[in-house]
């Protein structure tokens, strides 16, 4: 087990080396004309597209421009050329919004997912499971950012049932951060819900068809325990494991439209308006972390993975 | 004895099918088992024997299935109970035992906690309580220390202790029926072996009776008390087993015994001498291994070394249990895995090492027929176009590696228009046809038949065996028959190599290591096959 | 003659009435784009044509087609702002069909460029293995690494200004080229894993042995046996594809780096209307109700497919087993 981590940990240095590699060339080297000017904003001055130049190093050879912008991007020091904000207290700003944001609707989508794909699974083929079925692919087919305006307008604005956006920090008041969460993470939640509850009812029809779901049952179990404890368990186990490395991508950035159309304020909005202005180096800074996290995290969730499945940990021994 | 511990009463079962009439399964059988006997329903894929076991425990689930008819436990009718009495009639008195241990527990619990399980479903027993049995039954089994390999997960144990440890979960409530549906069809022969003893041990001490589903005599002629024949859901026959093997009544019965290879037939004598046509040298294939020196290192050799020769028109046997390196051994000598180390040598030239160019002459003189006739065809291709592949490669016209393909058909005993069907539209000894004729298709020399009857039925094999012969004869070709059947192999093989943890431990004229094995482990196969009549029994029935 | 494989799916899919539906929306969708020129005739003005100041008859009476305060007119049900007007007068459903081409040309090209990339990935890394499988693989995961919005977003405003050079072809800022080409890249891993996976199992089947056995060489078991294989999988993936482009490309329209205004496409149509949602809901709505019956027609039609293909094809060819 030591050497299965070890080796995962191995695994993610070199991936997190890549992704920043990748990173760099995406801003950096891939598009055409000069990475200073593009840097610099909409309407730049000479001298602020030479200072970027030098900061930067961008009339040095590529790897040394490489390590400058990590330099740059890690090391905390680059700012919105536009907003002359610094872009990592940005970042870490939005993220306590972000997390709250992305925890609430996991959570949701998750006991959702779950609830409503197990349900199908159990009335496969009737009139209720495609019901189900054609819920969850409307789910999936509702654009996420479209679905949070007219919610927000509906039931925040015309009818007042819900604050119509917006963020209130939890150390204010706990009940009304609550209240200003529920509406986006219940619409960000519908988008995954549908997904989940299609991968729950799937996997537990796979199972029920196992071998030894029919030994369980020949063995006289009632019907809940074989469900729980042998259906449920190991049907479950790769959709855990998709949890996680969803998460981690809604917390990284993936919440960007949902955040932006509710106004949270968190780090996937702070990455919104900077696209809106082409500010590129609060885009690159969230691109980098936001992948840097997930990957940190899809190692935590192989970890996990094993120490739920036996047969992963022998097959790695 | 009280009368029937089982009896059934036309019993009879249909599935709703997706389109056209439903399908009849089971088409009205009567049977009993008594107290302390072993029944055993035989019969081939498809014949409904398996359908028959889930009926009788209320385990055909969902609503597809139509079950009509008696089915009493001690006068206690099952068809048609409650889900409740079913539930409590299931693991306490009537217990399974599936074919493929593996998949039949569940991968992430622990064997013992699974066993507990059942314990505590049908009994007061406490968590601590029920382990403790656990672990008593594991060791009862000899899954051995109990204690310890109750914490193993399934994965862990090998094919046979997991099989035991099923029927230690079986056994656990000590049920008065224990249905074993298959229960060595997965493993080793002498793994087989030691599980019927068990079963057999256990029926003794428990008085428990057994319905054994099998589709293979040798089987039937080991461990049952009585037989019932069954054959398109219908029972053909039943009878006193020694009655059965000695006066079969019904056709089909006598179809079946005949195809049966016998054990105890004269095995072929060996060719004289003749020229090598393949040639093994020093032969090494290694799996898992990859470029670093940690990779080579976790490398595990499958094949290791094996010296072995094949000479024109002769039938070489390569014998060994799974996981032994047989097949591996087929595919490097086919050249489809590069070997670790040796050479394969085919009619004098070096096949290993042969260049693009100079592969394809050699190719063709060695084709290869496959276990599984479903995997080995494409799905996607028709059938005459898998066969006339091999034709069109070598620069035959479309229209004319079409013709010859029909005529390949032909020769293995299909008709011409099965050309134009799909493999899913064959049954799987027609399938196995194709196979052999799309090998033949490139005229080779040699074939290398890779167990390739271990998925047919009992009466199909009979026929393809008879189709290869007929082939050797009429083409003088050569066969490496890999094969875990020893029946099998004595009634072709001129030659035998027993192969063992990628060596050949052994190798000879079949009439030589068949009747006198020189090495421990060859005997202790050869005691492993099961005997061809219950009167060859070591301990006869009481 | 035998029942192929494709045409026992046909024949179910046939049978499944809901899938065809809404495989015929899209269809009627897709028709609704290519005509949008002849609706353009039939409203009078082109998808680009503002109109501030006009007025126009509405039950006798002459109406501002925007107000003074801003506010545009709502839907008048005929030919001439059938769907009202936005803040600048433009004809919304003009627009809406003319949009409709931006959305589904990027959307359709996009998935098809993915499914040939990730096709040609996945194939060449599952059948070669080794280390091409292995640099393949890395660069899948790195792509996999990066959230879909995020990558699509970064990419889309690294290119915004400059454009992007690939060999002899230039794809100019803010062409729909570059939507194109940054969507296909983004979910060529989410295409290219399964396929590969496929590749994996598909490579240790016999007949495959047999083929080379036979001596055919790698390009021909490539496209003789894996790719005949490996269609039912891709033609399964392919509209789930075109409708995870066609949300891609709305999100990025909407937060601005997808198709530039004030060329339309449903998702710069959704952004100009959310701003608006209290005076002029029918903005935001229309464009919104045109995606999510795009999507939601690819997802189900697809859905149909699937069952058609996947499961019971596999298990018609089961159906032997005991």
């Amino acid at each position: 087990m030591t050497r299965f981590v070890a080796g995962r940990l191995g695994q993610m240095v070199v991936v997190l080396f890549a992704v920043s590699v990748l990173t760099f060339l995406i801003f950096n080297v891939i598009p055409n004309g000069d990475p200073a000017s593009r840097m610099a904003g909409k309407s730049p001055t000479e001298t602020q597209v030479e200072a970027i130049r030098a900061e930067w190093g961008f009339d040095e050879p590529l790897p040394v421009q490489y390590l400058r912008t990590m330099e740059q991007v890690l090391g905390g020091q680059a700012i919105s050329y536009f907003t002359q904000l610094n872009v990592r207290d940005e970042i870490l700003r939005g993220l306590p919004r972000t997390l709250a944001l992305a925890v609430g609707a996991a959570i949701l989508w998750m006991a959702f997912g779950i609830a409503l794909g197990l349900l199908g699974a159990l009335r496969a083929g009737r009139l209720s499971d495609r019901l189900l079925t054609f819920a969850a692919l409307a789910g999936v087919s509702l654009p996420v950012f479209w679905l949070g305006a007219i919610l927000s307008h509906f039931l925040g604005y015309e009818w007042g049932l819900f604050p119509n956006g917006g963020y209130v920090p939890f150390a204010e008041d706990p009940l009304d951060w609550a209240y200003h969460l529920v509406l986006p993470c219940a619409t960000l939640a519908v988008l995954f819900t549908g997904f989940y509850s299609r991968l729950v009812r799937s996997n537990v029809l796979d199972t029920m068809g196992e071998d030894f779901v029919r030994t369980a049952r020949a063995k006289g179990l009632s019907e809940r325990r074989v469900l729980l404890a042998h259906v449920l368990r190991n049907s479950l186990i790769p959709v855990v494991t998709l949890w996680g490395l969803d998460f981690g991508a809604v917390v990284a950035g993936g919440a960007i439209l949902t955040e932006t159309v509710f106004d949270i304020q968190g780090v996937g909005q702070y990455a919104a308006e900077s696209v809106g202005q082409l500010d590129v180096p609060p885009v690159l800074a969230v691109t980098l972390f936001g992948a840097f996290f997930i990957v940190v995290l899809n190692t935590a969730v192989d970890i996990a993975y094993a120490l739920l499945d036996p047969r992963i940990r022998v097959g790695e021994r | 004895m009280s009368g029937p511990l089982l009896e059934v009463r036309d019993l009879a079962v249909r599935f709703a099918a997706e389109e056209g009439p439903p399908v009849e399964a089971v088409r009205g059988i009567s049977l009993e088992v008594a107290p302390g006997e072993v029944l055993a329903l035989v019969g081939e894929s498809g014949c409904g024997k398996s359908v028959t076991a889930l009926a009788l425990t209320g385990l055909l689930g969902g609503g597809a299935a139509r079950v009509a008819g008696s089915a009493r436990l001690a006068g206690r009718e099952l068809i048609g109970a409650g889900d409740d009495e079913l539930r409590a009639i299931r693991g306490a008195e009537v217990a399974m035992v599936f074919q493929d241990p593996l998949s039949s527990l569940n991968p992430v619990l622990r064997v013992g906690d699974q066993i507990a399980e059942q314990i505590r479903a049908h009994g007061p027993a406490g968590r601590e309580e029920a382990r403790a049995r656990a672990a008593e039954l594991l060791d009862q089994v000899g899954v051995t220390p109990g204690a310890e390999r109750a914490r193993a997960y399934p994965h862990e144990l090998s094919g046979g202790m997991r099989q035991r440890a099923m029927i230690a979960m079986a056994l656990s409530c000590s049920p008065r029926l224990l249905i074993a549906d298959e229960p060595t069809t997965a493993l080793d022969a002498t793994v087989q072996a030691q599980v019927l003893a068990l079963i057999g041990e256990l029926r003794d001490a428990t008085g428990a009776g057994v319905l054994l589903i099998t589709h293979d005599f040798g089987v039937v002629a080991e461990l049952a008390d009585r037989v019932a024949v069954m054959r398109a859901g219908r029972i053909v026959e039943q009878g006193g087993v020694e009655e059965v093997f000695d006066r079969p009544a019904d056709g089909y019965t006598r179809r079946l015994l005949a195809a049966v290879p016998r054990a105890d037939a004269p095995p072929r004598a060996p060719l004289e001498a003749r020229e090598p046509l393949l040639e093994l040298e020093g032969l090494a294939v290694a799996y898992g291994g990859g470029r670093g020196r940690i990779a080579r290192r976790a490398a595990r050799r499958a094949v290791d070394g094996v010296d072995l020769t094949v000479a024109a028109g002769e039938t070489v046997a390569l014998v060994g249990e799974s996981g032994s390196g047989k097949s591996s051994l087929a595919r490097a000598a086919a050249r489809l895995i590069d070997p670790a180390a040796g050479r394969v040598l085919l009619g004098g030239s070096d096949f290993t090492r042969a260049g693009r160019r100079a592969l394809a002459p050699l190719r063709r003189d060695l084709q290869l027929v496959f276990q599984d006739p479903q995997g080995s065809l494409n799905p996607r291709r028709r059938v005459g176009a898998s066969v006339a592949l091999g034709l069109r490669l070598r620069g035959a016209g479309r229209a004319e590696a079409d013709r010859r393909a029909r005529a390949l058909l032909e020769r293995v005993g299909l008709e011409p228009a099965h050309a134009d069907r799909w493999p899913h539209e064959l049954s799987g000894g027609q399938r196995q046809r194709v196979g052999i004729a799309r090998a033949l298709a490139p005229e080779p020399r040699l074939v290398v038949l890779d167990e390739p009857l271990s998925a047919l039925d009992v009466t199909v094999r009979a026929q393809i065996l008879e189709l290869l012969d007929d082939l050797q004869r009429e083409r003088g070709l050569a066969y490496l028959l890999i094969s875990h059947d020893l029946a099998v192999v004595r009634q072709v093989a001129h030659r035998v190599a027993v192969m063992r943890d990628g060596r050949i431990v052994e190798q000879g004229p079949a009439v030589e290591v068949l009747a006198a094995p020189a090495d421990p482990f060859t005997a202790e196969l050869l005691a492993a096959v099961p005997v061809a009549h219950p009167r060859d029994r070591a301990t006869p029935t009481a | 003659m035998g029942q192929s494989p494709w045409r026992l799916a046909l024949r179910r899919l046939r049978r499944d009435r809901i899938a065809l539906a809404f495989g015929a929306l899209f269809v009627v969708l897709a028709l609704l784009a290519l005509a949008a020129p002849l609706w353009a005739d039939v409203a009078g003005r082109g998808p680009n044509a503002t109109n501030e100041t006009g007025t126009i008859d509405v039950g006798g009476e002459q109406v501002d087609v925007v107000s003074l305060d801003g506010v545009p007119i709502g839907p008048q049900w005929r030919g001439e702002y059938f769907l009202g007007a936005d803040a600048n007068g433009r004809d919304v459903m003009v627009r809406l069909l003319y949009g409709a081409r931006n959305s589904l040309l990027i959307g359709i090209a996009a998935a098809l460029l993915t499914t040939l990339l990730a096709t040609l990935v996945g194939l060449l890394a599952g059948f070669y293995g080794r280390w091409v499988d292995a640099v393949a693989r890395s660069a899948l995961d790195v792509i996999w690494a990066f959230p879909v919005v995020l990558l699509g977003v970064a990419l889309g405003t690294a290119l915004a200004l400059g454009g992007l050079t690939v060999g002899p072809i230039d794809l100019a800022a803010g062409s729909i080229a570059i939507s194109i080409a940054v969507i296909a890249v983004v979910y060529v891993p989410y295409m290219a894993r399964p396929i590969r996976g496929e590749v994996l199992a598909l490579r240790e089947r016999d007949f495959v042995a047999a083929a080379r056995a036979q001596g055919a060489s790698a390009t021909r078991t490539m496209a003789g046996e894996l790719l005949p294989n490996l269609a039912p999988t891709i033609v399964v993936l392919a509209p789930l594809m075109v409708a995870n482009a066609i949300l891609l490309e709305a999100a990025l329209s909407f937060l601005g780096v997808g198709v530039v205004p004030p060329d339309p496409s449903w998702g710069n149509m959704i952004d100009a209307g959310v701003e608006r949602l209290v005076t002029a809901p029918h903005l935001a709505i229309a464009p919104g109700l045109m995606l999510v019956l795009s999507v939601l027609a690819l997802n189900v039609f697809g859905d149909g497919v699937r069952d058609a293909l996947d499961r019971r094809g596999g298990a018609a060819w089961e159906a032997e087993r005991p």
